[in-house]
């Protein structure tokens, strides 16, 4: 203890050290630090795999939740998907310029020229003449 | 005056592991870390040693992080006080939500036949907790001034403000047994 650096007198520096002799901590063994290493990464390993187990539960809780869905997808009519896919592939065509494209939308081809027509078509172009094709859309619907 | 353990980080290979790293803090700094621990928290070994075990565990888990811009030992001693600290906040807390406040009133002065560690406890416990964390580290467990500040993020001037209102405090508190204290130490 460094008194000058403590601006403390002489019976204040004999009190100070009275205190911390009587009231002086256990001593501690290097067997006692060992074990504390022991313990200490014990527990950091327990933490380690408890928190190593979070992303697995996350996992099969996604993996449940996926399931139960399906289960359930699977009893809406299959009408209502579809038309669901249709709403969306509508919704993808409309941030296109169609307006050309339905203009020049081809009636009268046979099967044949109508599968080459639509492998050459951008993607979206093409789920939306398969719309047409299948009666679920009319190109009119697409000319502003 | 025991020369207190200090560890830098220059004392210690470049190429060490962080367990053998951890290992090293263990063995240089568990004894002072339990006697802080222990002076702070009314000398409950048990809870003590939790304490210890518990700011080592946060030492092992940051040991990546520290960068040494300070003693590896000021840096663990930071840890540990943030941890006594919250103890005793935790306990305070619980203390007061149960009949233990009610029961035991805390600024009831201890029975005379207290021996004297508890009567050392409980005119620390009285203290203000900044002002206990600078007595027992300064002079208790012998941290420099600047370590001291360092720990607890205060200014040294500040530290002289809380150390000479810590020791005007333990002085009056302690002054009916003054003279059976100077006994010991005569006998010592």
């Amino acid at each position: 203890m460094n008194e000058k650096e403590l601006e403390i007198t002489e019976v204040e520096k004999n009190f100070i050290g009275t205190v911390a002799k009587v009231y002086s901590a256990p001593q501690v063994t290097r067997a006692d630090s060992a074990k504390l290493i022991q313990d200490i990464e014990r527990r950091y390993e327990f933490e380690r795999r408890r928190f190593s187990l979070l992303p697995k539960l996350v996992g099969v809780v996604t993996v449940t939740a996926l399931c139960i869905a399906l289960v359930l997808g699977k009893s809406v009519p299959q009408g209502d998907m579809n038309s669901d896919k249709e709403s969306e592939l509508i919704w993808s065509v409309l941030m296109l310029d169609s307006e050309d494209f339905v203009a020049n939308f081809p009636d009268e081809l046979d099967e044949e020229e109508f599968d080459e027509y639509v492998d050459e078509l951008p993607e979206e172009y093409a789920a939306l003449t398969m719309l047409i094709d299948a009666d679920v859309l009319e190109p009119s619907e697409f000319v502003e | 005056m025991q020369r207190v353990a200090r560890l830098e980080l220059s004392e210690i290979a470049k190429d060490s592991s962080k367990e053998a790293l951890f290992s090293q803090l263990v063995r240089t700094q568990h004894g002072r870390a339990l006697s802080t621990a222990y002076r702070m928290l009314r000398g409950e070994r048990a809870t003590a040693e939790d304490v210890v075990q518990d700011a080592f565990l946060k030492a092992y888990k940051g040991l990546d992080k520290f960068r040494g811009d300070s003693q590896l030992s000021t840096w663990f001693f930071t840890i540990l006080i943030r941890e006594v600290r919250g103890h005793q906040r935790r306990s305070n807390l619980r203390n007061w939500l149960t009949l233990d406040r009610v029961l035991t009133p805390a600024k009831s002065p201890p029975e005379q036949d207290v021996g004297l560690q508890k009567r050392i406890a409980f005119a620390l416990e009285a203290l203000t907790e900044r002002q206990r964390t600078a007595f027992v580290l300064v002079y208790l467990e012998e941290f420099s001034l600047s370590e001291a500040a360092e720990i607890m993020g205060c200014a040294s001037g500040s530290m002289k403000s809380h150390l000479s209102r810590a020791r005007k405090h333990m002085r009056s508190s302690l002054k009916d047994i003054e003279g059976e204290l100077n006994a010991k130490e005569s006998q010592a």
